[in-house]
């Protein structure tokens, strides 16, 4: 009985160790929530959008080819119709004006972690120049 | 041995109760009118269930869409705006898999109402129906002035109004309401619920049976 509880709190011990060794996560659990409540209504948790109406970001070139200027689109949104995977989205996407850059920079990590083969960290000083240069 | 085959028969005559169970029924919304009518020169007092009255709206097919639409049908509402951005594209995609579902089912129909009376004309919702991928006969999305989108939404026991603090303008419910072949409201589910459409599913299943 008593090694039963040895193995199972080992178990445990390992977990915990593994999970807080995993820097970079700490960042997407913060950018995770930021993008369920900015941006999930329309991208959907799954990030498959809604039909030809709210554009995918998983398995979409359009976030693919972005990179760290994504920061620019949750900034300012969108007017001007894109072309994702083919398909022409016209409806256009509000600003988001009340996200700071650090909050701007957390969604970005999220989103481009999760949904495009860049694993790279986009540090918060890259989104800060870019938010500068937005077109 | 002998003494088993009562009581084997006893336990199959439980288990007949088991593959027994009566037909499940979904209860009838709203307050009941009541009404006072002449039978055989009696005056008695009768209640009628919530009945939605007559209407008459457009969809995105500029085609006019009345009370003689629905008649027999089992059919779903909600409200709805097509440049909101908050509960309505999540609340779209689940109703999507119950349009999914029930497509070749002839007796099972969609309203989707706008409350956004100025943006939303005939021509913004035919755009949407095609972006969205969905087919006119099945799935009405529906135009009308500001006045018959209210009374229809008290009608349906839904909220829909206009509000200025409100994200996009409009404030509105995000559940779905599920109505029987007589008009009657059967079941509300939140449509931001992904879980809850299974439900939707399975009671359209029951009123198609009633």
């Amino acid at each position: 009985m008593s090694r039963g509880i040895q193995v199972v709190s080992m178990v445990v011990c390992l977990i915990l160790v593994v999970g807080s060794c995993n820097l970079t996560a700490i960042s997407h659990v913060e950018g995770e929530k930021l993008y369920k409540i900015h941006c999930a209504n329309c991208h959907m948790e799954d990030g498959s959008g809604l039909a030809a109406l709210y554009p995918p970001l998983q398995k979409a070139d359009y976030l693919q080819s972005l990179g760290v200027s994504l920061s620019c689109i949750i900034r300012n949104g969108l007017q001007e119709p894109i072309l994702v995977n083919g398909v022409k989205y016209e409806q256009a996407m509000p600003a988001n004006d009340r996200l700071s850059d650090v909050e701007i920079t957390n969604i970005c990590n999220y989103v481009l972690s999760k949904w495009t083969d860049d694993e790279s960290y986009v540090s918060l000083e890259r989104v800060k120049e870019t938010l500068s240069n937005c077109q | 041995m002998k003494v088993f085959y009562p009581v084997f028969g006893f336990v199959l005559f439980l288990m007949v109760g088991c593959f027994d169970a009566s037909e499940p029924t979904l209860p009838v919304y709203g307050f009941k009118k009541v009404v006072e009518k002449t039978v055989n020169g009696e005056t008695i007092i009768d209640s009628l269930d919530h009945q939605i009255p007559p209407f008459s709206l457009v969809d995105q097919d500029s085609t006019v869409i009345t009370e003689k639409t629905v008649n027999g049908k089992i059919y779903l509402v909600d409200f709805f705006f097509t440049s909101c951005f908050t509960i309505c594209p999540k609340v779209k995609k689940n109703m999507k898999r119950v349009y999914q579902t029930y497509k070749d089912q002839e007796d099972v129909l969609i309203l989707s109402h706008s409350i956004d009376y100025r943006y939303d004309t005939v021509g913004r919702l035919a755009w949407y129906a095609d972006k969205f991928g969905i087919e006119a006969e099945k799935w009405h999305l529906l135009h009308g002035s500001y006045e018959d989108m209210l009374r229809m939404s008290y009608a349906y026991l839904l909220t829909a109004l206009e509000d200025k603090e409100a994200p996009g303008g409009f404030d509105h419910s995000g559940s779905i309401a599920l109505l029987d072949r007589k008009r009657r409201i059967r079941g509300f589910y939140d449509g931001t619920d992904a879980d809850k459409m299974d439900d939707l599913i399975r009671d359209i299943a029951i009123l198609l049976n009633e």
